[in-house]
């Protein structure tokens, strides 16, 4: 009992160490006590900020030689925390007012209040209880993903992904770092509950950002209604946590706080006393975009063309005064609060850690005509099945009523970018070929829920308005219920139908056990092959062994090996399926594998033909077979 | 004390339950023995041709009997108790023996078996 209190307290000490204090201290060198961002921004923003300010010193440890430990760990995040306070102490702040309008954005009447406090509650209470069956390390996706992070514990330096392109550094700093002050284990459910504040933080980021921009707590509330309390277990909510998708539910944080700050410099961007503040809010989003390079390349992708249609319509809509916003944005880029950013963060891609995935090979994967028909477009039923019916339906009529409204305020960059958030995901997910682009559809169909969650809260907002305004008789009332009752429903029965899951907690302990078998027999020169189709928690095998990524060989689904446009080796498959056969025997020699792990039932029997091959482990799910000769 | 601050303390309030929640849950998946019932078995020494062997028993059954069989010939069998969340070792020296050789183990309900090529 009490190792559990100690290692708790530990979780939330290490927690706001890595995930709060950095963002904080450098929020607090800049703005000082100012009320030019609520509490409960500077409470948001400090957590992603962290996460990109904890990446940022930790590339540098390799660069100075000093290993990465947990003492190094610590001092490096202090002496970043202590040199802001000290610059804090001795910048002297003007003062700076706030206007009574946005002070007031933060100001929620009694209802507002309580409703906030419910959604929250409700959004913490299902994705909670979606958890507690899915928190155990079972995941694909979490098992290939904490792996690097033990690297990085383990070889207490930064890993180069043996040219794997699909890993980014961004992905496991913050998991080793949390890993090697906590001296918390990755397999336990630290990994989970970091990714869950994760996700949290994305929800509430949306909830400022749509704050800021519609500067209507109703509409900001619908949102986190639409996005976090209804749908809160389906992709890209509790099942990404569950499933160990690092990397989206990073950018799902980090894309709205970019968008953030890209607002908050372009409401200021005319205003002559506020250059210096809008110029700053330009530095936070650039330092924003750079950490979003270093943590999924994804998002950044996506981001360069949400960001690219956003300008380009604002140039287009704001046609007479493009010139000034040129002049203006250029003048930004240029100034001593931006231009050190930038500089800072080329001398960062360049000299001291360029991402793994920028190279010609990783761009021609994601650039090109797409073959596979995963890749060639959702059609309407995906993408209503991936962002749920009524949501998409709320969405189109938010950004047909959005785009309407935009005629009026032409100025307001914020408009034109939930617009284009929303409008070059559909593009990007239903009609890639328009773009050249060759990426999977599905993963890109799945952001979607956030812009349109934003345009589902706008219409519903202005429906309610519109109804109010009116004073419209009792049957229009109902009429909008019920649509509110829709679309509860199928938010809520989308959460209930993904409860349905197994215990897999036996399987996994029997997976795990097994390995510690094989670890504890395994030889420099051994190698080892298991099974992807029928053993639980397989991914998390190789965090036995931390041979290599690829160490143990695995045999993958079945339906890969058949796959035409990608075309893979079949060792794998015919050193289990077929062990006896003559292509079996030469992969055996070529990959020098000798210990097979692999369910009794399913692939025993092809084993326990042959001679040459030892039943040394059993359990009821696992069976390890050794190769003698 | 602000409405923001309220907000703020209510959801690390709603965080840290959850989280306590969600660690205990993933401890106890994670305990081979919590609502579990399982053993197994497996050679000491997995490469060479030695027969000595290990029960690992997180079952509510403590009792196992064992046999070492080459052929149809049994050629050593005994009872042996394990405790739950115990391993025993048991050391066995058999020599000149070819051909497959098993260790069955059952716990009265259920068997398992390994084997050597010798």
């Amino acid at each position: 009992m009490f190792s559990f209190i100690f290692s708790q307290l530990m979780f939330y000490l290490v927690l706001a160490l890595v995930l709060f204090l950095p963002g904080y201290f450098l929020l607090l060198t800049i703005f000082g006590k100012s009320k030019t961002l609520s509490s409960l921004e500077k409470f948001i923003l400090s957590f992603g900020l962290s996460i990109i300010l904890v990446d940022f010193i930790f590339f540098l440890y390799p660069r100075l030689s000093l290993p990465l430990n947990r003492l190094s760990a610590f001092l490096g995040i202090f002496l970043f925390s202590a040199t802001a306070l000290m610059i804090y102490k001795l910048k002297i702040f003007p003062a700076a007012e706030v206007p009574e309008a946005e002070a007031a954005l933060f100001q929620f009447s009694k209802i507002q209040f309580s409703a906030f406090l419910l959604l929250i509650f409700l959004a913490f209470f299902v994705k909670t209880a979606f958890l507690s069956q899915t928190a155990l390390p079972t995941a694909t996706d979490m098992g290939h993903h904490m792996y690097w992070a033990k690297w990085i514990t383990e070889n207490r330096t930064l890993p180069d992904y043996a040219g794997l392109p699909d890993f980014i550094i961004g992905e496991h700093i913050i998991f080793a770092v949390i890993s090697l002050l906590g001296g918390l284990s990755f397999l336990s459910a630290f990994p989970v509950l970091t990714l869950y504040l994760i996700n949290i933080f994305s929800l509430l980021t949306v909830f400022i950002l749509v704050l800021r921009i519609f500067k209507e707590k109703r509409i900001a509330l619908l949102a986190f209604f639409l996005l976090g309390t209804l749908f809160a277990v389906s992709s890209p909510q509790a099942k990404f946590i569950s499933g160990g998708v690092v990397g989206n539910l990073l950018g799902n944080l980090l894309l709205p706080m970019v968008f953030y700050f890209f607002f908050r410099f372009s409401e200021l961007l005319f205003e002559k006393n506020q250059k210096k503040l809008s110029r700053t809010f330009l530095a936070l989003a650039l330092f924003s975009v750079f950490g979003l390079f270093y943590t999924h390349h994804l998002t950044a992708f996506l981001f360069l063309f949400i960001f690219s249609l956003a300008f380009l319509v604002f140039l287009i809509s704001n046609f007479k005064k493009a010139g000034e916003i040129l002049t203006h944005s250029f003048q930004a880029l240029i100034s001593r609060q931006v231009f050190p950013v930038i500089l800072a963060g080329l001398i960062f891609f360049l000299f001291i850690l360029t991402p793994n995935y920028f190279s010609l090979s990783a761009t021609q994967t994601a650039v090109g005509a797409a073959v596979k028909i995963t890749r060639t477009g959702l059609d309407l039923n995906n993408i209503r099945s991936a962002v749920g019916e009524s949501r998409l339906a709320l969405g189109a009529a938010g950004f047909l009523l959005l785009i309407l409204a935009l005629f009026k305020n032409k100025g307001n960059f914020g408009y034109v970018l939930i617009s284009a958030w929303a409008l070059m995901l559909y593009i990007m997910s239903a009609y890639p070929k328009l773009l050249f682009i060759n990426l999977p559809s599905s993963r890109i169909g799945n952001y979607l829920t956030y812009p349109l969650a934003v345009l589902g809260a706008y219409v519903l907002f202005q429906i309610f308005q519109k109804a109010r305004h009116y004073s419209l008789n009792n049957t229009a009332k109902i009429a909008l219920g019920l649509i509110l009752i829709f679309v509860s429903r199928e938010g809520i029965s989308d959460s209930v139908q993904a409860f349905k899951t197994n215990d897999e907690s036996l399987e996994l302990v029997e997976t795990f056990n097994a390995s510690a078998y094989v670890a504890k027999n395994l030889a420099s020169k051994d190698a080892v092959l298991k099974d992807h189709n029928y053993l639980t928690g397989d991914s998390w095998i190789k965090l036995f062994f931390m041979r290599d990524y690829k160490f143990p060989l695995s045999r993958g689904y079945f339906k890969r090996y058949e796959d035409e446009t990608n075309p893979r080796e079949t060792c794998t498959l015919q050193m289990i399926s077929n062990p006896g056969g003559e292509a079996a025997r030469e992969c055996f020699a070529e990959t020098g594998v000798n210990f097979l792990m692999v369910n009794p039932d399913f692939d025993g029997g092809q084993f326990h033909r042959l001679s040459n091959f030892n039943q040394v482990y059993s359990n009821p799910n696992i069976a390890v077979f050794y190769k003698n000769n | 004390m602000s409405q923001t601050t309220k907000i703020i303390i209510f959801i690390l309030i709603l965080f840290v339950a959850s989280s306590v929640f969600l660690f205990w849950k993933s401890d106890r998946g994670l305990d081979m023995d919590y609502q579990k019932d399982w053993w197994s078995v497996s050679f000491a020494y997995a490469k060479n041709t030695d027969l000595s062997f290990v029960i690992e028993n997180h079952s509510d059954n403590n009792n196992f009997s064992w046999e070492i069989i080459s052929g149809k010939e049994t050629l050593q069998k005994s009872d042996i108790a394990v405790a739950r969340g115990e391993k025993k070792n048991l050391e066995i020296d058999l020599s000149d023996l070819t051909g497959r050789v098993f260790v069955r183990v059952s716990d009265g309900k259920t068997s398992q078996e390994i084997y050597k090529n010798l």
